[in-house]
This record gives C-alpha cells, structure tokens and sequence, in this order.
C-alpha cells in the first residue's frame, strides 16, 4: 500500500460514524419526521414505504417548533431534549412528546406523519401553577386540536411564551452561526432576562456554551456546567467537540494547563 | 405469432424504493462518511446529515428507479455539503470562526493518524468542489466512476479528469511534505 492510499484508508476510517452517531441521528430525525414508530428505533426491518412530506406537513412542522429556525442546532433534538424536564426548577414548564401507537403487524403502513403531530399546553401535575406543553400524535386533525387546547389563557399564555422564547432562541443561533458572537450573548442574555424558566433552557445552555466557546469568552466553564447539568443531552456531544476545538486553538496560541472538560490526554502521550 | 397475440409484458417490477427506515440503516453510514468527505465541518455534520434524509423522506417520489439509491443520495449529499460549505464560507468573516470549521485533530485521535487526516484535509480544502466530490466519491467511497459521474451530472471523461487532478495534488502536497521533514 502506498502513502497516498494508506492515509486514503485512514481518512475513511476516521470519517466513519460512531454506533452513538447512528443512533443519535436517528433518533433525531425521528423526532424531527415525526416518524416515531418506525425511525425511533422500535420496527426495525418493517418496510413501509418511503413517506413524502407535503407541503401541509411541512407547515406542521413549522407549527411544531422544528421549523428552520433552529434547523441547524436544535431542531431536531428539541423535542426529544425538552421531552426530559429541561429545567430542573419545579415550577417550570416541559415538552412532553405523545408517541403515536407503533404500528401493528397488520398496519405496516401506519406510521404517523409530521401532519399527524400537535403541540399542546397541559399543567405539570407537580406544580398547579406552571404549564406542561405536550406534543401529541392524532389524526390529521391534530394541529386544529393543539390551537383548541391551546385556547384557554394559562396554556394559550405558555404556548405564546414558548414560541416568543423560540423566536429570540433562534435569533440567538441564527448569530451565533454567522459569527455574531456579541448579540448571540446578547440574545441569550435576554432570554435569560424574560423566560428563566423557559422551555429550552437545554437548548440555550447549549447554545450558550458553544457561543462563548466559539468566542472565547470562557465558554469552557459554561461547557463544563452543561455536561454535568444535562449528561445526556443530545447537545452534549455537540458543545464537547465545539468547546475541545476551541480550547485545543487557545491552547496552540499561548500554551497553557488545560482547563477542557473532555480534554483528557490519552495515557502515553 | 403466438407470441405476438400475448399481451406486451409489463415492465418488470420496477423495484419499491426502501422505506426510510431501511435506507437509514443501510446508508446512513455512508450519507456521514461523505459529508465529511465533501467538507461538511464536524460540527454541522449532524445538521447536513438530517438534511439529506430530510430531503430523502421529503423526495421519495422523485427518484430516478435508473440510478442507484447510492447515486441518488451522494448527490443529494453533494447538494446539501455545498450548501453548509457556503454557511461556512459566510462566516469566514470572523477568521476565529473560519478557524474553527478546518477541524482540529482530536485528543482521541493517535497523534500520527491525527496529522494525517488533517493532512488530508488541508489537501481537500484546497481543491475544487468538483475534484473533492470525485475524490470523495471515486476514492473515498470506493463508487465506480460511472455511478460517480451520474450523481454528479458529468460525464466519465470529465471524471477520469478531475481524479487524475486530485491525485496530482495529493501527490504534489505529500512530496512538498516530505521535503520538509
């Protein structure tokens, strides 16, 4: 083998994706489709055929908050994230993601699509006071349901407040994304400021972490706190591998001890 | 005569694209490996690996039966790489950011292996999006140059062309790499 075609087979080697992608991905995506019975890892081999999204179902999944917004962060986890409580205060509100019925053996076909999926307001039985928004899987029906459910003024009040938290949480990646790091802080300051207890506290630690990562504003403290806050968050993986670049860029400028929270040198180097 | 009085056959059956399920499963791998290897940033692979089998869901119907699923998606992989190459591009302001889309070798990564890939990628970074996508797909992926040159609408020659390019400057860079050590 010679040189070029040895690094070629190192290149694929280390291109290849780990089982925890695979798996992550798909969950994601399922989250994403609202193709829970089948993607989300419960029918494997259960061949129905390729779904199209039409363009009403696109418009659903506007309206269930996985529109592009957050496409590129946190689209596709959010449902699956905010499905965990994301704010650890009692008084909180969560996004709790109802799975439509798998499919049966005589119904191979029967997957529910993103048509299929609705976002509603429901209290959290813990704390009378504070909303529960919950995404439930119907008939095609299920978007007019949710914007019925959400007509009462507690639940329509959350619903309003999830989908203003949602806009600035977007404005917020949409910066960060285009290097802007000064109003994503900005923005995520201001979300701090109007919804501490937001929804997607998840979502914006994470962005938070990457933000300061990227801008080396001590993102890797606020790296470390979302690891250990949200050991299992779909971001987690995300903010790691952002904060370690940034961290390993710092530390090639002015050699320094290093304070990363996954950096750990390998024994023997 | 016989045989003219019998009914004209229908065409065999065409076969039933997979179900996304399937074509996950079986792709998947695949759909990341590329991405990578058409630029995609470590850090927006989850994003343009979503993308294409959203695209994929979104546009079953729409897949020529007379490519293969592979052709089918590497070109869609093709598309939605240029596109995050592009978003990067756009944030190429900030030369921090810029930075941070050429990935950095890992800590995981043996220190040796860690310099070649990133060898590699240096090497990718600087050719055109045509010759990366032959490279990655001729000789990343293993595709035959045919398949390869459909999913990217050229004709073989002109794939022959850009590959016997890629390996001209791989050739060059290692050489120029050597010279320095």
């Amino acid at each position: 083998m010679n040189e070029f075609e040895a690094i070629v087979q190192i290149t694929r080697e280390e291109y290849e994706p780990l089982p925890a992608d695979r798996d992550r991905m798909k969950r994601r995506l399922a989250a994403t489709l609202g193709l829970t019975a089948s993607l989300a890892g419960g029918t494997a081999g259960a061949a129905a055929p390729l779904p199209t999204l039409t363009g009403q179902s696109l418009g659903a999944l506007v309206k269930v908050f996985l529109g592009s917004m957050l496409a590129t962060f946190a689209a596709g986890g959010v449902l699956v994230a905010v499905n965990r409580a994301l704010d650890s205060s009692p008084n909180s509100p969560m996004l709790v993601v109802h799975r439509a019925p798998e499919a049966t053996a005589t119904t191979p076909h029967a997957q529910p699509t993103l048509a299929d999926t609705s976002v509603s307001v429901a209290p959290r039985p813990s704390a009378a006071a504070s909303p529960v928004v919950t995404a439930a899987t119907g008939g095609p029906t299920g978007m007019r349901r949710a914007s019925e459910r959400a007509a009462p003024s507690a639940l329509g009040s959350a619903s309003a407040d999830l989908q203003r938290e949602l806009v600035v949480l977007g404005s917020a990646r949409q910066a960060e994304a285009n290097g802007d790091f000064a109003e994503a802080e900005r923005l995520i300051a201001e979300l701090d400021r109007r919804f501490p207890h937001g929804l997607l506290i998840e979502e914006r630690a994470a962005l938070r972490a990457v933000t300061h990562c990227e801008a080396h504003t001590g993102g890797a403290e606020n790296a470390r706190e979302f690891a250990s806050r949200y050991p299992a968050s779909v971001y987690a993986e995300k903010v790691r591998r952002v904060c370690a670049g940034a961290e390993n860029q710092v530390e090639r400028a002015a050699p320094e001890p290093s304070t990363s929270f996954t950096a750990e040198p390998e024994p023997g180097d | 005569m016989r045989a003219l009085e019998r009914a004209p056959e229908e065409p065999s059956e065409v076969p039933e694209l997979p179900s996304l399920e399937a074509l996950y499963d079986e792709h998947f791998a695949f759909v990341w490996r590329s991405l990578r290897g058409l630029g995609v940033a470590q850090s927006q692979l989850d994003d343009a690996t979503q993308e294409v089998f959203v695209v994929v869901h979104r546009r079953g119907e729409e897949f020529e039966r007379r490519s293969s699923v592979r052709t089918w998606l590497f070109a869609i992989a093709f598309r939605v790489a240029a596109n995050f190459r592009r978003g990067a591009k756009r944030r190429a302001a900030d030369p921090l950011s810029s930075e941070l889309e050429s990935e950095q070798p890992t800590p995981e990564q043996g220190a040796e292996r860690a310099e070649m890939v990133h060898f590699v990628e240096r090497v990718l970074d600087g050719l055109e999006d045509g010759q990366r996508a032959a490279f990655t797909a001729c000789i990343l992926e293993g595709m035959s140059a045919p398949e390869a040159a459909d999913a990217l609408g050229l004709n073989v020659n002109t794939l022959y062309s850009r590959l016997r390019a890629v390996r001209a400057k791989f050739a060059s860079a290692l050489a120029k790499r050597d010279g320095r050590r």
